[in-house]
This record gives C-alpha cells, structure tokens and sequence, in this order.
C-alpha cells in the first residue's frame, strides 16, 4: 500500500514536471514562430532586394538598348541585338521572386556573364551606372 | 510569469498544509524545479518554433523585396542604357546632364525604397494574441501543434495580404506601379518621387532626345 503511494507521489511530480514544461514549450512555441518570421523577413528583404534590383537592372539595361539598335537597324548591329535578345530571355524566365529555385546561382551567373558579354560588344563598361560602387561616371 | 506562481502556490496549498521550516525549503526547491522546467521548455519551444517560420519569413520577405526592386532596376536599367548610348552618339551635355540628373533620383528613390521594406513588418494582431483568444475560449489544449501550426502560418498569409492591400491603395494605376509606389506615411508623396513619376519624366526626355517613347513601352 504505502509503496503505490510513493509511486503515485512520484507520478505526481513527474507529471508536473512534463506539464510545466509542456506550457514553457507552448508560450515559447508561440514566441519563436513569430520571432522566426520577422527575423527571416528581415534577412529575406535584404537578399530579395540586391537581387531583383541587379537582374531588372540588366533587364531595363538590354531592353533599352535592343530597342535603340532596332531604331538605327543595321546589319553590323545584329551581333549585338542578337546576344541582348538571349540575355533578355535568360532573364524573363528567371524566377526573381523565389528563393527556392533550383538553378538559382547558376542562373545567376550565367545572366552576369551575359550581361558583360553585351557591355563588351556594346563598348560601355560593366560597372557603368549598375552597381553602386560605380555610382560615379567611369568614363 | 505570474501563473507558475500561482499555479505553484495552490499546489503547495493542497500539498503543504501543515507549515513547517522543512516545508518552506522544500516547497522553494519545489517552485525553482518547475520554473527550470518552464524555462526550458520555454526555450526549446522558441527554437522549434523558429525553425518552422524562419525559413519561410524568409521566403516572403524575399519574393516581396525582389518584385518591387526588380521594378525599380528596370528603370535604372533603362536609364544607364541610355546614359551610355548618349555617350557613344555624343549628345550634347544638356541631354547628358538630365539624364544623369534623372538616374541620381532614380538612385535616391532606390535607396529609399530599400530603407522602407527593411523598416516594414507584418502588422501584428500577433499569433501571440490569436493563440491568447483561443486559449482563453478554453480550447487552447484542444489544439494540437500540428493544429496551431497551421493556424499561424493561415496568419501570416493574411498578413501578407492585408498588408499588401493596404499598401497599395494610395498609388498606383496598375498593380505593376502600385507595387512600387507604396508610402507608409503619406505626407511624404510630396517630397519623395514615385517610380511613376520617374518613369514619366523618362519618357518625356526620349522625347526631347528624338527617340520614340514606344522604346520605353516596356516600362
């Protein structure tokens, strides 16, 4: 008799001990998966932003361009339109808004080869207005 | 953490009746052992709950971040293009100087655009108080993880979209402009350009240079 009695003490404690951990862990579940959101969001924006600004910069840079050679066509030109139509491509079907692609930073750098690629043919330095660091003309 | 504590003491109420000095240590060594176990399980819920949104904070904030900027590139973009193009065609430096003058604000707008996505947050009528409400409906325990889990992350997608929403009802013509044009506090339309207003002013100085504004119909 005594000895289930200990037995259901010990039970006792040990169930108090699972409950308030338990409610520990809920408060903290709750707290954490919000946390988690703004810390993610935080560092996401910060990528999301550095990204989708140097791909619509090629983007804008090429679409540009193609349509001002188009405007003086000439054959001698068709080199170049025809590399800025590729890297215009390349960049349409890039999914600039998911983290989670696959070929992402192939993709990537493929687009960035492109791009200085057509900065070559085009005679206009690669760091020309794009990046911040040359922000200034280097002319 | 006021309900340990008083979920402690109506313990050692019912446990502890008669008083004595042995009690008194015993039922301190009691109280500490179960606020050890609230704080770690405190802790450890924190991490779990953590590792299931960072991931998917960060998703968010990316794509978000990603769309408007992408916008704002496109712009800059077009206007390096033609910053460059002037150069190799030798226009003369008025049209040099507008364009310059227009990618500087384009660049301004940039930044500030930047400052204002990494100042924003998901509006909080938290998950927090949600799961209060629910708790203090007594159907708290009910739930199960699995249960909440999806309860929060049906939260913060009607976060996304109200925020969104309300974002985007003092700009734009078309979705693409709203995007990039939201303000959080409005009195400052006046004194920071919109991307439409710096597409508009683009398309006004192809203009004055002799070329087409349809090159800028992409925009």
């Amino acid at each position: 008799m005594a000895a289930a009695r200990e037995t259901d003490a010990f039970d006792a404690i040990v169930m108090a001990e699972a409950r308030f951990h338990g409610e520990g862990y809920q408060e903290g579940y709750v707290e954490g998966t919000h946390a988690g959101v703004i810390e993610g969001r935080q560092y996401g924006i910060q990528q999301g932003a550095k990204i989708g600004l140097e791909i619509g910069s090629y983007l804008g840079f090429s679409m540009t361009w193609l349509r001002l050679l188009q405007k003086h066509s000439d054959d001698k030109h068709s080199k170049k339109i025809k590399v800025l139509e590729s890297l215009i491509e390349t960049i349409q079907r890039f999914p600039h808004q998911d983290p989670t692609y696959d070929s992402l930073q192939e993709d990537l750098e493929r687009m960035r080869g492109k791009f200085k690629q057509v900065c070559s043919l085009l005679h206009v330095p690669s760091d020309f207005r794009l990046s911040r660091e040359g922000s200034a003309l280097s002319f | 953490m006021s309900w340990v504590q008083s979920a402690v003491n109506q313990m050692n109420d019912e446990v502890f009746d008669e008083d004595a000095d042995e009690m008194g240590i015993a039922q301190k060594e009691w109280k500490s052992t179960m606020e050890k176990r609230v704080k770690e399980g405190y802790r450890e819920g924190v991490e779990a709950g953590k590792q299931l949104t960072l991931q998917q904070g960060f998703n968010q904030g990316y794509g978000e971040a990603a769309k408007i900027m992408f916008s704002c590139g496109q712009l800059k973009g077009s206007l390096s293009a033609l910053l460059s193009w002037c150069y190799n065609n030798q226009c003369d430096s008025s049209a040099l100087n507008k364009v310059t003058d227009l990618l500087n604000k384009t660049e301004k707008y940039e930044e500030d655009t930047i400052k204002d996505l990494s100042g924003r947050h998901p509006q909080q009528p938290s998950f927090a108080d949600l799961l209060d409400t629910v708790e203090d409906m007594e159907l708290g325990h009910a739930l199960s993880s699995e249960e909440q889990c999806n309860g929060i992350r049906e939260q913060v997608s009607e976060n996304g979209a109200q925020f969104c929403g309300q974002s985007c009802t003092n700009s734009g013509t078309n979705s693409f402009q709203s995007k990039c044009c939201r303000r959080p506090e409005e009195h400052k339309d006046s004194e920071r350009p919109t991307l439409a207003g710096l597409k508009e002013q683009t398309v006004a100085l192809m203009e004055q240079l002799g070329l087409s504004p349809s090159t800028f119909e992409y925009l």
